[in-house]
């Protein structure tokens, strides 16, 4: 970090209680470098794994000449490849992740400050980090890579992003898809508040090219307990439309549909091994990250 | 609806609150920024109608809370008619009373007392400046519309029962032309009445254009028990000593109970015969006494039952006179020879000359002889001619015609075509030409007309055999008799007040073989009987009916004692059963009773009741006095308390409403 030190989402007390934080992949990745990583391929790396007989062709600097000399058998030795792992986040830029919380920051930023914590825990590993945000279109896209100055890049980028827009999940993951390799990790940061229910269809998408996909749902205090009294006119940030509601009468009714709708999220997600956590706003990022990572090692 | 404290509705307004503060706290209404309304989508009609619903409620409830204050603080009453508080009251109490309203209340007095107590409590309830009047339904003089409510109240101690038979129509009519002239704005007619059914009027009574008028009605029921009699028709025929006269009667029961009932046969106060009688329910027996009357003169006679129901129904009155006998003066033609020809027309009517047997006393003389004196002194002269009748006769005759007499005249033996056509000729009275010659006929029988007609039934006239009639051609008079084939025997004619009776025939056998027959005296002493004509001179009618009398000084006597010179109509003293004689008047009496509908007690109820009107009535209930009832309707039913329950029930469902809308905030909270 050459010329500037702190950064907006990632502040010195975030480097700290991300020091010890390590993030181990669940599956293995498919990586171009080697790292932490277990890589399905087999190359020639320094750790072995198993014999292969000699078929012509075969180039002679795997051989083992010592099985030779004392079988008179041609044995080839094979490596298994450490590799690092390729790691995108996506980030919905939707007007709705700018719904603000007088006492806890806004949606947004908080995703961004996950984000960011995500993306220097991937530097660290020496693992490549790419960057997605999307409303009703791709908004900023970063490619993967594990340098110095790709982490800052994207730290920057962070700061210059505004929510605004209409969400548009469905289109836009489906996009995010197919542009990225396969055996990625996918780390989705969103309220998932999506008129279009087939979003759902486009991280099957991604489920599919093998990618580890992991959708963190940002919501604020305000929706996970919609404490709203008397008559209100509610505004759909991203619509605009407005509707009528005596807050206490529908507070229930609200509240029970949320939760339908995540029970919804959380059993498809875990038909096809997707981590869904729901965080809100309130929660200190650093303590959800470490809650969530310390989960996720229980897996293990 | 009415209101005792006015000024209070002017709290109603205060209902307007509600509403202000409703769109006052309606702009305050929070707008928020949400992330999503995904989940209301589909319940955005459902909360926007339950919050409008919700809304709306508890701000009618709030306003009705208002209202409902404000009402039960103005006292509000309820009318089924307008009454103009503070404007005064013409009232007019219709009063039935008729003969039914004899009968006996549970209470033990009778529906008339009973009615004229609660019309006394109905002209108390009235205030000073508010006017009475009293109407009775027989017509009986009441009281106009006046604020005099002592005349009104004498009126109604002096109120008696009658026998007239009632008009609700006529009494609801004078009641209605007083109350339009009267300036009292509010406008109450009362009629007490037992509502018989027999007076159930065939129109329905209009009250309809009566404006602001209220019809309270107060059937006075009491029990239908009740046994009646009523006189029956005396028969025309003259009544004369030692001859029966049949008194007939009719015995009801009109109520539900078998009767036995005695009656008796009171002659001038005394009773001559009795008779016992069972009547099943609703059972109609007809009767009659038998009573001979030993001495000429007006007899008052009067069947009376004992019955403890109503009373002016248990004797019914007769009255006919009785006479010596009946004089028939027989004149022979003064060409008249050989047999007589009254032989055996005297021997048929009076056949023992000491004494009348038929009540006929006959006497024979030439027609020479004839004057105006002798004829003066028969009621009957019956003339037999074989000659035309000179001037001289036919003018007597013609002057006996016209002072009422009754003339017979019959052909002799040698009579001529046309021998009463100087009796034509006179011109003093419209008399016309009927005998014509004397023909030979070949007939059989006599068919009697009416009236005579029940002699057809009685005798044995087809045995007659017709030899010779005189033709009377196509005559307008009258025919009484002819015989089989029609041919005329027997012709009348009115002349003056009197009436010529000619016959076709001879009175004796010359002319056919009735003289010998049986059937023949009867047949005379019937017709003799029917050409003296009802002498009676008196009338039967029912109480209350129209009689005329004619006379310049009549004094009349009655049978309940009163007595006087009559001046005005008879109507006054016919308002209960009696008779009254006169002297100086063409009647010498006049018997009333009482109409046999009027004791006719079966009621009708509220519903027919209802119908008797062409407007709604209220119905007094009997059950208890009835001035608190006239005051309820007059002031109507006091709402407050309901007005003041209502609204408690009423705080109630908002507290809880606007409990629950705190309950739900505070869970929030």
């Amino acid at each position: 970090m050459a010329n500037r030190t702190t950064y907006q989402y990632l502040p010195p007390e975030t480097l700290d209680s991300l020091r010890n934080i390590e993030l181990v992949a669940r599956h293995l990745v498919e990586g171009a470098m080697l790292g932490l990583h277990r890589s399905p391929y087999h190359g020639f790396s320094s750790e072995f794994a198993e014999y292969r007989k000699y078929t012509p062709g075969d180039s002679l600097k795997y051989l083992d000449w010592k099985v030779l000399a004392r079988t008179d058998r041609y044995y080839l030795k094979r490596f298994e490849e450490e590799t690092n792992l390729r790691s995108y986040i996506v980030l919905d830029q939707s007007a709705s992740m700018g719904m603000s919380d007088s006492a806890a920051p806004v949606k947004f930023n908080y995703a961004c400050y996950l984000a960011a914590a995500f993306m220097y825990l991937m530097h660290q590993q020496h693992d490549g980090v790419g960057l997605f945000t999307y409303s009703d279109e791709i908004r900023a896209a970063l490619d993967c890579k594990s340098s110095r100055t790709h982490l800052m890049d994207l730290l920057k980028l962070l700061e210059n992003l505004r929510p605004s827009g209409r969400s548009d999940a469905e289109h836009c993951l489906k996009l995010i898809a197919e542009r990225i390799p396969k055996r990625s990790l996918v780390i989705i940061f969103s309220d998932f508040f999506d008129y279009q229910p087939d979003f759902l269809a486009a991280l099957h998408h991604l489920t599919f090219k093998g990618c580890e996909v992991i959708l963190f749902q940002i919501l604020n205090e305000l929706e996970k307990k919609f404490p709203y009294k008397g008559l209100i006119e509610f505004e759909d940030i991203e619509t605009g439309a407005t509707i009528d509601l005596e807050s206490a009468a529908c507070r229930d009714y609200f509240l029970k549909e949320l939760e339908r709708y995540n029970a919804g999220l959380k059993n498809f997600c875990d038909a096809r091994k997707i981590a869904f956590e729901t965080l809100t706003t309130a929660t200190a990022f650093e303590k959800a990250l470490l809650a969530y990572f310390s989960k996720r090692e229980e897996l293990f | 609806m009415d209101f005792g404290n006015g000024l209070y509705l002017w709290g109603i307004l205060a209902g307007v609150l509600p509403v202000l503060l409703h769109l006052y706290f309606k702009r305050r209404k929070h707008r928020v920024q949400f992330s999503t309304l995904l989940f209301f989508v589909k319940k955005e009609r459902l909360f926007a109608f339950r919050r409008k619903l919700y809304e709306l409620l508890l701000l009618a409830l709030r306003v009705l809370l208002l209202v409902l204050l404000a009402l039960a603080l103005s006292r509000p009453f309820f009318k089924r008619f307008n009454f103009i508080s503070g404007g005064s009251t013409a009232a007019v109490i219709i009063i039935d009373d008729s003969l039914s309203m004899q009968r006996r209340l549970i209470s033990g007095g009778t529906a008339f007392s009973y009615g004229l107590k609660e019309a006394e409590n109905i002209l108390n309830s009235l205030a000073g400046d508010d006017e009475a009047a009293v109407i009775f339904t027989s017509g009986a003089a009441g009281v106009n519309l006046t604020r005099d409510k002592n005349l009104v109240l004498k009126a109604l101690r002096q109120a008696a029962l009658t026998a007239v038979p009632g008009s609700p129509g006529a009494a609801l009519e004078l009641a209605g032309s007083q109350l339009r002239r009267s300036p009292g704005v509010n406008r109450e007619i009362y009629f007490i009445s037992d509502f018989a059914a027999a007076n159930t009027p065939r129109r329905q009574l209009s009250i309809r254009g009566l404006k602001n008028s209220r019809l309270y009605c107060l059937p006075l029921r009491g029990s239908n028990e009740n046994v009646s009699v009523s006189a029956g028709q005396l028969d025309a025929a003259p009544k004369s000593i030692n001859r029966s006269v049949d008194i007939p009667f009719t015995l009801t029961n009109h109520g539900q109970l078998p009767r036995q009932i005695t009656a008796r046969l009171e002659i001038s106060g005394k009773t001559v015969s009795t008779g016992h009688f069972s009547l099943a329910p609703g059972a109609v027996l007809k009767e009659q006494f038998v009573y001979v009357p030993p001495r000429p003169g007006r007899v008052q006679a009067a069947v009376t039952i004992d019955d403890d129901h109503i009373s002016l129904d248990n004797r019914t009155w007769f009255s006919f006179a009785v006479a010596d006998e009946l004089k028939v003066l027989l004149v022979r033609g003064r060409g008249t020879r050989g047999a007589d020809p009254f032989y055996f027309f005297r021997l048929a009517l009076d056949p023992a000359p000491a004494a009348p047997l038929n009540g006929i006393r006959c006497t024979t003389l030439d027609r020479g002889l004839l004057t105006a004196g002798e004829l003066a002194a028969y009621s009957i002269v019956c003339l037999a001619l074989d000659t035309p009748v000179d001037t001289k006769t036919a003018r007597l005759l013609v002057d006996y015609l016209a002072s009422g007499g009754t003339l017979l005249t019959v052909p002799d033996a040698g009579a001529k075509a046309n021998y009463c056509a100087e009796l034509v000729r006179q011109r003093r009275l419209p008399l016309r030409p009927v005998p014509g010659e004397v023909i030979a006929v070949a007939d059989h029988g006599v068919k009697f007309n009416p009236p005579l007609r029940e002699l057809n039934d009685l005798l044995e006239l087809n045995l007659i055999r017709w030899r010779k009639l005189v033709n009377s051609g196509s005559s307008p008079a009258r025919i009484l008799a002819a015989t089989a084939a029609g041919r005329p025997l027997i012709l009348e004619q009115r002349a003056g007040k009197g009436k010529w009776l000619n016959l076709n025939f001879a009175l004796r056998r010359n002319f056919s073989d009735w003289p010998a027959l049986k059937s023949y005296p009867v047949a005379m002493v019937a017709l003799m009987n029917y050409a003296a004509g009802n002498r009676e001179k008196s009338v039967a009618a029912y109480c209350g009916a129209e009689v005329r009398l004619e006379g310049e000084h009549i004094v009349f006597s009655g049978t309940d004692g009163r007595s006087g010179v009559l001046t005005g109509t008879l109507k006054p003293y016919s308002r209960l059963p009696g008779i009254l004689t006169f002297s100086g008047a063409d009647l010498e009496a006049a018997v009333f009773n009482p109409n046999p509908d009027e004791s006719k007690t079966a009621g009708v109820d509220d519903a027919q009741l209802r119908r008797w009107f062409d407007a709604p009535v209220t119905i007094l209930n009997t059950g208890g006095e009835i001035t608190p009832q006239i005051v309820k309707f007059r002031k109507g039913s006091d709402l407050t308390g309901w007005f003041l329950l209502l609204l408690v029930l009423l705080s109630g469902l908002e507290f809880m409403l606007g409990r629950n809308k705190k309950l739900k905030l505070n869970n929030v909270e």
